[in-house]
């Protein structure tokens, strides 16, 4: 097990700061994801982490050891691809044993390493067929395959699940946290999907623009977002402005703030004098177990989300909606 | 890799560029402005007077109809094969891409033999009007644009083709669903897809005429060609003094012309709008009378395409010395071929141009793999710079490239360790190494821009070194456009003329110059030569497909 250790790294593409100086601590055989949207810095902070990509400034520990400097080939590291990278000119035995190249093995130990971990995977009878011959599941699992029958110290995930169908990509997640929890390696898993970032993640760090801003458990980031963008990035979130009505109505705010952040499941229908919030029902969204109810007044939007067995007002009719104390996010101008 | 192995790695290729590209052509520029009594205009100055001004002038216009010619046979040929099926389709469309197995030297021969006033088109239409004289005989420029359109014709058809063949078909549809016609889809629609196909043939075309130099030397009647000046300023039996300052002048003259052509060309390519299609479309079936009309104008434009090679084949085998002024050879033999296998001194320029060529590919090759890897994967603004040198060849005459290297390396220079090339047979590899180092560059740089970057990186992350890289993951991709671009630039080598007429020496005679030399007195067994090497190449093609079949070579 190896704890990760990022110290000051930052990377600039030309006129482009893809990673600003940042620090990150991964705890030792933790699931960690960096979640972000397209271009905020996340896949080249993971290149860096394995080598792929030369940093300008700062350090990389894999627990004592500084790598910054070592090559990708020297840092054992069992990374899976977007698109799997599986070479196409080799069946999926050959493709899963080509790092076990090298390190003194027999024929019979290798065939042997190669066949564990196809079997952790579920592909043993795939063995000899040709990769392109494959499903995207498989290939997908091939590539975790070859990642970890070499027995890696950490393990890198850039945004593997990307092209898989709905479905699959539950599955698969499931099956990779399982997988990496059972291996005991430290993994940092890349994705821009904030649902399969929570589901998956024992740790996470949310970035934008090569920052990172903000690293917590998954429930800490969701339940308790340090700024807007965060918010509403992770799950559905109304971001309300504080006017003076909302000002009157929200209990606890303070001069600083700016904005309040409220969760639609944490607002009931409730009647005009309980109310903080409230808005014409202009839409609404059937969601299998609960209704989407969409409000609008003057100052802004709200989404609330209300149970099917409720009984819905009806479009048009003026909604007043609460929320508990605990469930309000303030934030100053700072934050958002 | 390392950032700084690029930079030692372009260090390196630039060297190699500077050294037997660059400073050639500069050495060249310079010869054009210099005389013993230092710099001046004066070559320039007899470069634009008499011969040689109506040399630049008939090359410019024979290359412009030749590029007319070729559109004119190409692009039709193109769409009739590539816009709708009939029976025999597939097989045409294989056959419209005879000329490329004609070695420019044999194609001269074959017109030779067909257009000019002994061949075989006059004396047909001599015994069908009954005339004493053999009728519609073609010599000097018409016959110089005859051989360029058909030669040329290739490139205008294979590159519509391409374009024809994964075009966006929905656009078609969609032109139909709007009540568009025939006329207007193919002007509104199929042209303007194909601009930027014809741009490039045409930039192509007119630089392979304007460089051209069997055709205008041998079929022109002495009508001045600048390709053909520049050799014959120096080096025709006659010349007492050469004039080496004037060569260099129109040497550079042409190289001016290709590349302004090729940038006008470049910016109406530009214009295109061609757009790949994403789905596989199948050609709409062509009904009853249209269908039997099409099979026929194919058939019959195939035949004139193949008519070069059957007929160099069929002299291959005559008894020349039994010929007289029948219309075809009234006897046939295998002694043609017998002379050439029973004696080493006939045998040898096959064995010279074999291992000369081998010598240019095995360079040209490395060369190549080397700037490929730089172009692609080095990332770095210079690596531009690294392929435009490497593909300047392709914009330069033959002649110009061949007198270039001549000049240089008529000195012992360090790049030559000392050693005065020109008068050795090592000059001649050089060229064709040159001359085919865009041939190899292009489908090599192909090959690794589409490999993915990221099969290289699971290489690295699972502990591959950077050899264990290239062996295992780029060499096994790259295999089948280093086969391809090996089989182009070894055909290429074989049939090179222009470079090895002005270069030969007596112990690397190559086996187009010999061909040349017995041309006049035994047509016959020039015209056997000439099928050996159609063979070699169409063997080389075979290897190629028999490979793409097995899915070895894209």
């Amino acid at each position: 097990m190896t704890a990760i250790t990022i110290r000051g790294i930052a990377k600039r593409f030309e006129d482009h700061q893809a990673v600003a100086p940042l620090d990150l601590t991964i705890s030792s055989g933790s699931l960690f994801t960096l979640l972000g949207p397209s271009g905020c810095g996340k896949t080249t902070l993971l290149r860096m982490i394995a080598g792929l990509e030369q940093q300008d400034q700062g350090s990389i520990l894999f627990g004592e050891q500084d790598i910054s400097l070592l090559p990708a080939e020297h840092r054992r590291i069992g990374m899976v691809f977007q698109h799997y990278a599986l070479f196409p000119h080799m069946n999926v035995f050959k493709n899963v044993a080509y790092g076990l190249h090298g390190h003194g093995l027999s024929t019979t130990e290798v065939h042997d390493k190669v066949m564990r971990a196809l079997g952790l995977l579920g592909l043993t009878n795939k063995a000899e067929r040709a990769t392109p011959d494959l499903s995207g599941g498989e290939q997908q699992r091939v590539a975790l395959a070859r990642a970890i029958v070499i027995e890696p110290a950490v393990l890198l995930f850039d945004e593997p699940l990307s092209n898989l169908d709905a479905r699959l990509r539950i599955d698969t997640r499931q099956a990779i946290r399982r997988l990496v929890h059972d291996l005991n390696i430290t993994s940092i898993f890349v994705t821009h999907d904030q649902e399969e970032a929570l589901s998956i993640a024992d740790e996470m760090a949310i970035m934008r623009n090569g920052h990172v801003l903000q690293q917590g458990t998954p429930q800490q980031c969701y339940q308790q977002p340090q700024n807007s963008f965060v918010g509403n990035f992770l799950g559905r979130a109304n971001i309300i402005p504080l006017d003076d009505d909302v000002r009157r109505a929200v209990p606890g705010v303070s001069e600083n703030d700016v904005s309040i952040l409220v969760r639609p499941e944490h607002l009931h229908i409730c009647d005009a004098n309980e109310s903080i919030l409230n808005g014409a029902l202009r839409l609404v969204e059937f969601q299998g177990i609960v209704h989407r109810l969409h409000l609008q007044n003057d100052n802004y939007r709200l989404e609330v989300t209300v149970s099917t067995d409720e009984e819905l007002p009806e479009i048009g009719q003026h909604v007043y909606v609460r929320a508990a104390q605990q469930h309000i996010r303030f934030f100053d101008k700072e934050q958002t | 890799m390392k950032h700084s192995s690029w930079y030692y790695f372009g260090a390196g290729c630039f060297l190699l560029i500077a050294a037997y590209i660059l400073y050639p052509l500069a050495a060249l520029l310079w010869e054009s402005f210099h005389t013993e009594d230092g710099l001046t205009l004066t070559h320039y100055q007899d470069a634009f007077s008499n011969d040689a001004l109506m040399g630049i002038w008939n090359s410019i216009w024979v290359s412009v109809l030749s590029t007319l010619g070729a559109a004119c046979i190409g692009f039709p040929a193109s769409l009739l094969l590539q816009t709708r099926t009939f029976p025999g389709r597939k097989l045409c469309s294989l056959l419209m891409f005879a000329p490329l197995m004609l070695p420019p030297l044999v194609g001269m021969f074959a017109f030779w033999l067909l257009i000019t006033d002994i061949g075989f088109f006059p004396k047909l239409f001599q015994n069908i009007f009954g005339t004493e004289r053999p009728i519609g005989a073609m010599g000097g420029i018409a016959a110089v644009i005859l051989v360029h359109a058909y030669s040329f014709s290739v490139y205008f058809y294979a590159l519509c083709s391409a374009t024809l063949q994964r075009r966006d078909y929905a656009l078609i549809e969609a032109a139909r669903s709007l009540g568009a016609g025939f006329w207007r889809i193919f002007f509104s629609i199929t042209l303007p897809q194909l601009l930027p196909s014809l741009a490039s043939a045409a930039a192509l075309t007119f630089m392979m005429s304007m460089g051209s130099f069997s055709a205008p030397y041998i079929l022109a009647n002495s009508t001045p060609f600048l390709s053909v000046l520049i050799y014959e300023v120096n080096f025709a039996e006659g010349v007492i003094e050469p004039q080496y300052g004037l060569a260099a002048a129109l040497s550079v003259i042409g190289a001016i012309i290709c590349t302004v052509f090729l940038i006008l060309a470049r910016r109406w390519q530009d214009r295109g709008q061609a757009r790949r299609g994403t789905q596989q479309f199948t050609l709409p079936e062509l009904h009853a009378w249209p269908k039997r009309l099409a099979t026929t104008a194919a058939c019959v434009l195939t035949f004139f395409m193949l008519l070069p090679q059957l007929y160099i084949t069929l002299i291959a085998f005559c008894d020349y010395p039994q010929w007289d002024t029948s219309l075809l050879p009234p006897a046939y033999t295998l002694d043609n071929y017998q002379s050439i296998f029973n004696s080493d001194s006939a045998l040898a320029p096959i064995l010279n141009s074999g291992f000369y060529s081998f010598i240019a590919l095995i360079v040209c090759m490395l060369w190549s793999l080397l700037a490929a890897g730089i172009i692609v994967r080095s990332k770095k603004r210079w690596a531009i710079g690294i392929d435009m040198c490497m593909m300047l060849p392709l914009a330069l005459p033959g002649t110009v490239i061949a007198f270039s290297l001549l000049r240089a390396f008529s000195v012992a220079t360090p790049q030559t360790f000392f050693v005065v090339l020109a008068h050795g047979v090592w000059l001649l590899p050089l060229a064709y190494c040159i001359r085919c180092l865009p041939l190899a560059l292009r489908p090599l740089v192909l090959a690794l821009e589409s490999s993915d970057p990221s099969h290289e990186e699971a290489a690295r992350s699972l502990g591959a070194s950077p050899m264990r890289c290239l062996q295992t993951i780029i060499v096994p991709h790259m295999w089948p456009a280093i086969i391809a671009a090996s089989i182009l630039v070894y055909v290429t080598c074989l049939g090179e003329f222009v470079a090895s007429f002005m270069l030969y020496r007596h112990a690397n005679i190559p086996i187009s110059v010999y061909m040349y030399q017995i041309f006049q007195s035994g047509i016959a067994k020039a015209a056997a030569y000439s099928v050996l090497l159609m063979l070699l190449m169409l063997a080389a093609s075979g290897l190629q497909q028999l490979l793409k079949r097995k899915q070895l070579v894209t």
